[in-house]
């Protein structure tokens, strides 16, 4: 994914890495967990174990198990793979508890 | 899992920028899990290819996972079940190998279509240590040519989620035929992609001139592609880092490219082909940009309601679309679902052990 993660660095001001994705070999899931709420993300994209804990806690969650089954490669899916991110968004606008 | 070594991952080649994935920013960690075992890519590939099956040799546990998250219609004949390994087999009391021997038997003769076999190791076959690789050996010497049978780790001890794809395709790299040694560049695209995807990617690559184009894993045992040193393979999914180091052993280049996701992805991907096969920026031009443009309208700003991020630009859902529905429910159902109305009866005699579960008992 180097030129994913290159692409991204280059998004920061001034190049300067600021945009730049951490990354992890390998998991912890407490420290994860750690570094997410000390992060607050707008979204966590996650295995569903962790999906419905965090959503519980209001934060948006997104399973990355769908980047599995649903067909995300090429341009004719560029849309839904997009819409893959931007669903739980629109759906957090429209639920009212 | 081997502490990580850019040497060896083909996505950390050697001129990458100070920014790529084997620089020391890279958080490395051992810990607690919160993941699927590699056994889920089962449920993947099995539509795939299509005259594939998956014999998990594992426990209820193993059974109950893919069996729920294949999510597949109890009178419908899937090509993936569980040996379900017993007290008996955990103990050593039975041997295990006999036993295994006499489920494939089982089910190759109630499944006549099945012509690639996958043994797939999980945690109770690792933890004693049942050798799958000498059993498809075994096996294989049996039932070839007819069946190929092979074996791969989907164990929750050595593999998280989408490892079971990248073992399960670098079990399939050293059972290809062997690619005609000529100088004309053949391209392999690796990873499991649907279908529709496939068939649209293979229309861009004709349009470029860009060929012979082959797929793994493939869509029947009959059409595995033939690699070699004139393979040059593009990866498009971004954890198949054993199965590009099993297809550089035989000789296979890769083309360094982003994966092909959205509009700026793909076209960095399929530019990778093109430079390789000399397309000039005039001809990849008229091929790619209707298909680019396409992706590009169909985007348009969200309404201001659900506009979060701002900068994400997309269409609303349409009304009467199953919104809520997962998306995954359209595609990647092709006839590779088993769907072969054969009676139910059980694939186990009394008195086994180690039992065929080819559905759910519940």
């Amino acid at each position: 994914m180097a030129q994913e993660v290159a692409w991204l660095r280059a998004l920061g001001p001034d190049n300067d890495g600021s945009a730049a994705p951490r990354l992890s070999e390998g998991q912890d899931v407490e420290k994860q967990l750690d570094r997410c709420y000390a992060d607050a993300p707008d979204m966590v994209v996650c295995g569903l174990g962790l999906a419905n804990p965090l959503e519980a806690q209001g934060i948006t969650t997104k399973w990355s198990i769908e980047l599995l089954f649903t067909p995300i490669q090429g341009y004719e899916q560029a849309k839904d793979l997009a819409e893959l991110f931007a669903r739980p968004f629109d759906r957090k606008t429209r639920l009212k508890v | 899992m081997s502490p990580y070594d850019a040497a060896a991952d083909p996505q950390a080649p050697d001129a990458l920028p100070a920014s790529g994935c084997n620089d020391s920013r890279v958080i490395k960690e051992r810990g607690q899990h919160e993941v699927f075992c590699g056994l889920t890519g089962i449920v993947w590939l099995h539509r795939k290819i299509q005259d594939a099956f998956f014999l998990v040799v594992g426990s209820r546990t193993c059974a109950h996972l893919i069996q729920s998250a294949a999510g597949v219609m109890i009178f419908a004949e899937p090509r993936f079940a569980t040996a379900v390994m017993e007290e008996g087999d955990l103990a050593g009391m039975k041997d295990a190998n006999e036993e295994l021997d006499r489920v494939v038997g089982q089910v190759l003769e109630r499944r006549p279509d099945v012509k690639m076999l996958f043994l797939v190791g999980s945690c109770p076959s690792e933890v004693i240590k049942l050798d799958l690789s000498k059993a498809a050996e075994r096996l294989s010497k049996q039932y070839a040519p007819d069946v190929r049978i092979l074996n791969y780790s989907g164990s929750g001890i050595e593999t998280t989620f989408t490892q079971g794809e990248d073992n399960c395709l670098a079990a399939m790299v050293p059972d290809l035929p062997s690619a005609q040694d000529t100088d004309q560049d053949e391209l392999l695209v690796v990873g499991c992609l649907a279908d529709i995807v496939e068939d649209q990617l293979k229309r861009t690559f004709d349009a470029l001139g860009v060929g012979p184009v082959r797929f793994l894993p493939p869509r029947s045992a009959d059409d595995r592609p033939p690699v070699g040193p004139n393979t040059r393979y593009l990866l498009a999914q971004p954890f198949l880092g054993e199965t590009a180091k099993a297809l550089e052993d035989r000789g296979a280049t890769r083309l360094d490219a982003p994966f092909p996701l959205g509009a700026e992805g793909t076209t960095a991907w399929l530019k990778a082909a093109a430079d390789q096969w000399g397309v000039d920026a005039e001809t990849f031009e008229t091929a790619v940009a209707p298909a680019r443009r396409r992706a590009a309208d169909g985007r348009r700003p969200l309404p201001r309601t659900a506009a979060r991020p701002a900068d994400l630009l997309l269409p609303r859902q349409p009304a009467g679309t199953a919104a809520g529905a997962l998306p995954g429910a359209r595609v990647r159902h092709g006839p590779g679902r088993g769907r072969h109305a054969l009676p139910a009866r059980p694939a186990h005699g009394p008195g086994s052990r180690l039992a065929a579960r080819a559905r759910p008992r519940q």
